[in-house]
């Protein structure tokens, strides 16, 4: 595949300080929001994280506890209380060209067509451009070709996420964060969607951070599952899948080690919300 | 995805419903037809079967006549409508504009910048408050009996529906599609260029439809209080020599007129907001 990029970028090796391999490090995250009434809500404490280069990671975790939170804070749309997180060897404090973001509804822009849409990101935010992929490219990866010249609205929901990963990648970014992409989608649109969202990781290479409900979703796709606990969250456990790739979804589901994980992350899920 | 499910959700009790609620295309239409009908039927009662006098209600003879006089002749002709109609028309839609163009940048920069807000909404409120009737004399005395007049009030009323439009249409811009700018750290400018103004052009529209009558109405007060031409002249001259058939003549164009530009902002509309 040409869309592979190749992650050199000289100048990061000397300002690197840790001698980690770590794609997204981030230590003592904690993030509180006010509240109306004065007072203050805890949304994430004491959160550590540690991700690889083109590693695939899923987090899922009860509702309201700090995912999307912790989502934003790693794509720069916000900033938190207090800990540190690093990209690629560098601290994050604001949007990056190094990471796109997919989120939860599509967001694509109604009034823009499908390929207006996806290289949006090329026409916004500043000169510094770096390596971009063609349109007409993308949308042929992600089984879009031919629908570049549609309207959202002409696109089911599925395509319309593809479509919106297609954008998030036309940077070429290291990263790539998703809040729940496929949570508004039917369950059988979704395995397809899972399939190809891993055919996608293989043949570009990112590292990914996928949010999600679906306890399936997460084992089937991710390298490693960290699960949350509860408001104030953070992470409770990291679980490695030992599943070989490419994997099949009707071929996982069945697989003992598949069934082993999933057991052991509902009953993490469900301990924290006994609690 | 969900647009699928909605629409096969929808589609039962709407097919129950069809037998008995028999539609026709032509109905809409047969019921204003039948409407007016009603109206001109009862008009003419009142004037044939009590003893009204004509300078009190004309005939619809009498008003068809004028009517009549007045439309077919040369376009250049004195004494027909087109005239006055001209100018009326080309002065709202002078100010329409002005006033039109106006209040959508000061809607944006009120939108944008929490001070510019501070700054203008209270005399914006104020402004409106005021009974226009009471300050189109003195908008008369400052520009005069001219056409500047009447281009000032067209704009004047233009301006308020389509600042308050344009104001919460920007302030109502989906929190996800600024997530979606800020995370391709998109300027303040690409975000209004890009998002916020397509996402407010609904209500901008809105506006420009509330204000495309208004318009016509300034004009016409503006030449009531003193003007060399205009349509708001030929209802005062026919009025001071009790030319009542001539009102009412003048009258029907005006209401024609107004659902023409209705009908046209509408077009427009549909022509730019196709999502
Ligand atoms: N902007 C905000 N202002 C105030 N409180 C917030 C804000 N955003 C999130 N919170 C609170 O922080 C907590 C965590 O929210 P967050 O959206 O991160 O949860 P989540 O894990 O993504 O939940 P879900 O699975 O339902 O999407 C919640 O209790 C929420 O009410
Ligand atoms: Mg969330």
């Amino acid at each position: 595949m040409t869309f592979v990029s190749a992650h050199s970028t000289p100048a990061v090796d000397t300002a690197v300080e840790h001698t980690t391999q770590a794609m997204i490090a981030v230590r003592q995250l904690r993030r509180t929001y006010p509240t109306a009434d004065g007072g203050e809500v805890t949304a994430l404490v004491d959160t550590d994280l540690h991700v690889s280069d083109g590693e695939f990671i899923a987090i899922v975790g009860p509702s309201g506890c700090g995912k999307s939170t912790l989502l934003r804070l790693l794509a720069g749309l916000d900033l938190p209380d207090s800990g540190r997180i690093e990209l690629n060897g560098h601290m994050v404090s604001g949007p990056s060209r190094d990471v796109g973001v997919v989120f939860q509804n599509a967001t694509l822009l109604p009034w823009l067509t499908i390929a207006s849409n996806v290289s949006l990101p090329l026409r916004v935010g500043g000169k510094q451009r770096g390596p971009a992929l063609g349109t007409e490219e993308l949308l042929d990866m992600a089984g879009l070709g031919g629908f570049g010249a549609k309207y959202p609205n002409e696109l089911s929901g599925g395509m319309q996420q593809r479509a919106a990963i297609c954008r998030a990648l036309i940077r070429q970014p290291k990263v790539l964060l998703m809040d729940e992409p496929f949570g508004a989608l039917d369950a059988l649109t979704r395995e397809r969607m899972n399939a190809e969202l891993q055919r996608i990781w293989l043949a570009t290479g990112k590292t990914i951070v996928l949010i999600t409900h679906s306890i399936s979703e997460a084992v089937f796709l991710a390298d490693r599952v960290l699960v949350m606990s509860p408001r104030p969250g953070r992470v409770i456990a990291d679980l490695t899948v030992p599943l070989d790739r490419p994997r099949d979804f009707a071929d996982a589901v069945g697989h003992p080690a598949f069934i082993e994980l999933s057991h052991q992350v509902r009953k993490l899920l469900n301990e924290g919300e006994g609690k | 995805m969900s647009r699928i499910a909605d629409a096969s959700m929808n589609s039962a009790p709407q097919e129950k419903r069809r037998p008995n609620r028999k539609r026709w295309p032509g109905r809409s239409s047969l019921i204003s037809m039948a409407g007016l009908a009603v109206v001109l039927g009862g008009w003419e009662l009142l004037v044939h079967g009590t003893g009204i006098p004509s300078y009190v209600l004309p005939s619809i003879e009498d008003v068809v006549r004028s009517l009549a006089d007045g439309l077919l002749v040369p376009v250049t002709d004195r004494s027909g409508y087109y005239l006055p109609l001209w100018s009326t028309l080309s002065n709202s839609a002078i100010g329409y504009f002005i006033g039109g163009f106006l209040a959508i940048v000061l809607g944006s920069l009120m939108a944008e910048f929490r001070t510019v807000e501070k700054l203008l909404m209270p005399y914006a409120f104020a402004l409106q408050s005021l009974p226009k009737v009471a300050i189109a004399p003195l908008i008369v005395i400052w520009c005069g009996f001219g056409d500047s007049s009447k281009i000032a009030m067209a704009a004047l009323l233009t301006f308020f529906p389509v600042l308050v439009n344009t104001f919460a249409g920007i302030q109502s811009t989906e929190r996800g599609r600024l997530d979606l700018m800020q995370s391709l750290s998109a300027s303040r400018l690409e975000t209004y260029w890009n998002v916020k103004l397509p996402s407010a052009a609904p209500y901008i529209f809105a506006g420009l439809e509330m204000g495309i009558v208004y318009a016509l109405l300034g004009t016409i007060v503006a030449e009531y209080l003193g003007a060399q031409q205009g349509i708001g002249v030929t209802i005062m001259q026919a009025e001071a020599v009790t030319d009542v058939p001539t009102v009412f003549a003048v009258l029907v164009i005006l209401g024609a007129v107004g659902v023409a530009m209705h009908l046209g902002i509408s077009w427009l509309k549909a022509r730019i907001i196709r999502w």
